[in-house]
């Protein structure tokens, strides 16, 4: 009977050893089951991401495409590209890169301090043939006539009067409203000189080593002055995007310009050890330009 | 085991919740590179007008920020619409495309080149009697890897093209040379590197890094990616130059796998490219590197890569900011030499160079 009961204990103790193990089983699998259905909320939330995002790729790669004459533009295709030439790309890029000099207003070619100084400016001016005296003083002008100059080529001549302003590229030709950040000014008159101006734009920008200058005169009654040469222009121009474009490539004439003349001085050799390298005629082949 | 047995149950809500976060896992990372591929296509869909302006509350005195690949496609653009050869510029990095000119450069410039077994004026009188039983036969000029090729000599007459993995014999390499074959061609060969942790017959993979006139920046891992082997996949892994791997960088390129060994020694390549990339004056390129058992073997330099790589906004403007300051330098370094400069006229050169 004493074994029986034991025997009835020990049972009782199994079994209650049982329930606690299943409840704590339970407990495991439903924890599990928890995250099971937390991940599957995740994944169905993912899934919604992904097709919003293919569908967004798939709305961009039609706008490339488009540009190109194509549905679409494949992936591997983006890369292969010129890009597209852009004057306020070019001349911020620019004007970024001077302003890391050690002088930021300078530029590390120095050609803002010549400019800073109405002495040095005068002379620049003159030693180029150019007869015109700079300002004496910032004061009011009949009109401005400010010349965007790339290197030795005119893009663009603003001819500013009374708030407005009036565009015409280097030819003297009015390209209406091209500009949203200044009024148009269709009516204003334009100075007899413009043909002189912008020639000599041309030939004081291409002695200045930047892709880009801009060349300001002031008109008071009858005299022409030369304001100011700017290297580092704290305003440029946000045009339409054709503009943009067209003066984007005579930036590119003009940051190729630049470097005419260290390209003529030999400074952009490849360099080796103890000076530039300099491959003689046994290695029988030519240069590939 | 019974259904009811709380332990199997456990089992297989594990075995369902491993299924799921695998699943979910996958799916984040597909959504990780979808985003960032919407990033890089948002911007490339901007005009550089737009991308320079930004949303700035006055777009005509903002200076904008840096960005790698608009200032790439403006060197870009300087060499492959004429810009620069109209204007009388020839970059004389162009003479590094020479193979033999580069190799010679990259060696006077202290770093290790293959070495040289033979060089012949056409494909006919390449000397094969005296070449080893691996070598690579290339072609001076011309990329993409279409004029190289890396041969395992099998018997006297069969060699392996190691880049297709197919057999070949002299005859129709000779032939494939004389395809391509320019006036400006020379051909030699070199000894066939081994990769690191390849086998006696197996390429080492291409180590290209985007230099910045000495600071090098970014580089990638390539393996299959010579267009004369179509079918092979391409693999690639990126890495900033300290070695942190950049996923989900360039995302427009495919990248395989990724099961392609990263380089070994970071610091060896960072060395030798930064050492080359000085010793050319210009503001980026690109230059190739294998990693190799006798140490880090140069390839060759590329001024403009055929897709110079589109980044995420993030590293775009990172590699940005590195490639200003590294045309800073070089300005200042024309600049102190007197090679940039305002010419006065007047046959007076006034401007002094910069102190």
């Amino acid at each position: 009977m004493l074994n029986r009961i034991r025997e009835v204990r020990r049972s009782l103790g199994r079994a209650a050893q049982r329930q606690r193990g299943n409840a704590a089983g339970d407990s495991q699998v439903k924890a599990l089951e928890d995250r099971i259905s937390a991940a599957k909320a995740e994944l169905v939330a993912l899934d919604t991401e992904k097709a919003e995002l293919l569908e967004k790729r798939r709305e961009l790669q039609r706008v490339l495409g488009e540009r190109e004459g194509r549905a679409s533009q494949p992936l591997n295709r983006v890369e292969k590209t010129n890009g597209v030439p852009s004057f306020v790309h070019g001349v911020r890029l620019m004007q970024r890169i001077h302003r890391l000099a050690a002088d930021p207003a300078h530029g590390h070619d120095g050609a803002g301090e010549v400019f800073a100084s109405r002495e040095r400016t005068e002379e620049f001016v003159h030693s180029h043939g150019v007869p015109l005296t700079t300002a004496p003083d910032p004061g009011p002008a009949d009109r401005v006539v400010l010349v965007h100059a790339f290197h030795g080529t005119v893009g663009l001549v603003e001819v500013a009067a009374a708030g407005a302003v009036r565009h015409l590229d280097g030819d003297g030709r009015d390209l209406g409203e091209i500009r949203a950040a200044v009024p148009h000014g269709a009516d204003i008159a334009l100075p007899t000189s413009l043909t002189p101006l912008t020639e000599w734009a041309e030939t004081l920008s291409a002695h200045i080593s930047r892709p880009y200058a801009q060349v300001v005169w002031r008109q008071v009654d009858d005299h022409l002055f030369l304001d100011r040469i700017d290297v580092d222009p704290e305003r440029v121009p946000v045009l339409t995007e054709e503009q943009d474009v067209r003066l984007g490539h005579l930036f590119d004439t003009g940051h190729a310009r630049m470097l005419v003349q260290p390209f003529l001085a030999g400074a952009l050799d490849n360099r080796v050890p103890g000076g530039t390298f300099d491959p003689d005629e046994t290695d029988g082949t030519e240069d590939p330009t | 085991m019974s259904v009811l047995d709380p332990r199997g149950r456990a089992d297989r809500a594990k075995a369902r919740l491993d299924t799921v976060e695998r699943a979910v896992g996958h799916r984040r990372d597909q959504v990780a590179r979808l985003t960032a591929q919407v990033a890089v296509l948002s911007e490339e869909a901007r005009t550089p007008g737009e991308r320079t302006v930004g949303d700035a509350s006055d777009p005509e005195t903002t200076l904008g920020v840096p960005s790698y690949s608009l200032a790439a496609r403006l060197h870009r653009r300087a060499n492959t619409t004429g810009f620069n050869r109209r204007e009388g510029v020839r970059e004389p990095i162009f003479r590094l495309n020479v193979k033999s000119l580069a190799l010679r450069w990259a060696a006077e410039n202290g770093v290790r080149v293959p070495r040289t077994l033979g060089r012949w004026p056409d494909p006919d009188a390449v000397d094969w009697g005296s070449l080893p039983d691996r070598f690579v036969l290339k072609d001076a000029i011309g990329g993409g890897g279409m004029r190289v090729f890396p041969l395992v000599r099998d018997t006297a007459t069969q060699y392996t093209d190691v880049l297709t993995g197919e057999p070949t014999t002299r005859e129709e390499v000779t032939a494939k040379l004389w395809e391509r074959h320019e006036k400006r061609s020379q051909y030699f060969a070199e000894e066939f590197l081994v990769g690191r942790t390849g086998g006696p017959g197996a390429l080492p993979d291409d180590i290209k890094v985007f230099c910045f006139y000495g600071e090098p920046a970014y580089l990638e891992v390539r393996r299959g990616d010579q267009s004369r082997a179509s079918n092979t996949t391409q693999r690639v892994r990126a890495f900033a130059i300290d070695g942190t791997e950049l996923v989900n960088v360039r995302v427009l390129m495919e990248s395989g796998d990724r099961d392609i060994d990263a380089p070994a020694d970071f610091g060896a390549v960072a060395e030798a490219a930064g050492r080359l990339s000085a010793a050319i004056r210009r503001p980026l390129e690109r230059l190739d590197f294998y990693e190799t058992d006798d140490g880090v073997v140069f390839g060759e330099a590329t001024m403009n890569p055929g897709r110079p790589p589109a980044l995420i906004p993030e590293w775009d403007r990172r590699l940005g900011e590195i490639y200003e300051r590294a045309y800073a330098r070089l300005l200042r370094d024309l600049a102190d030499e007197g090679a940039l400069h305002v010419v006065f006229g007047d046959s007076s050169d006034t401007a002094e160079p910069r102190e």
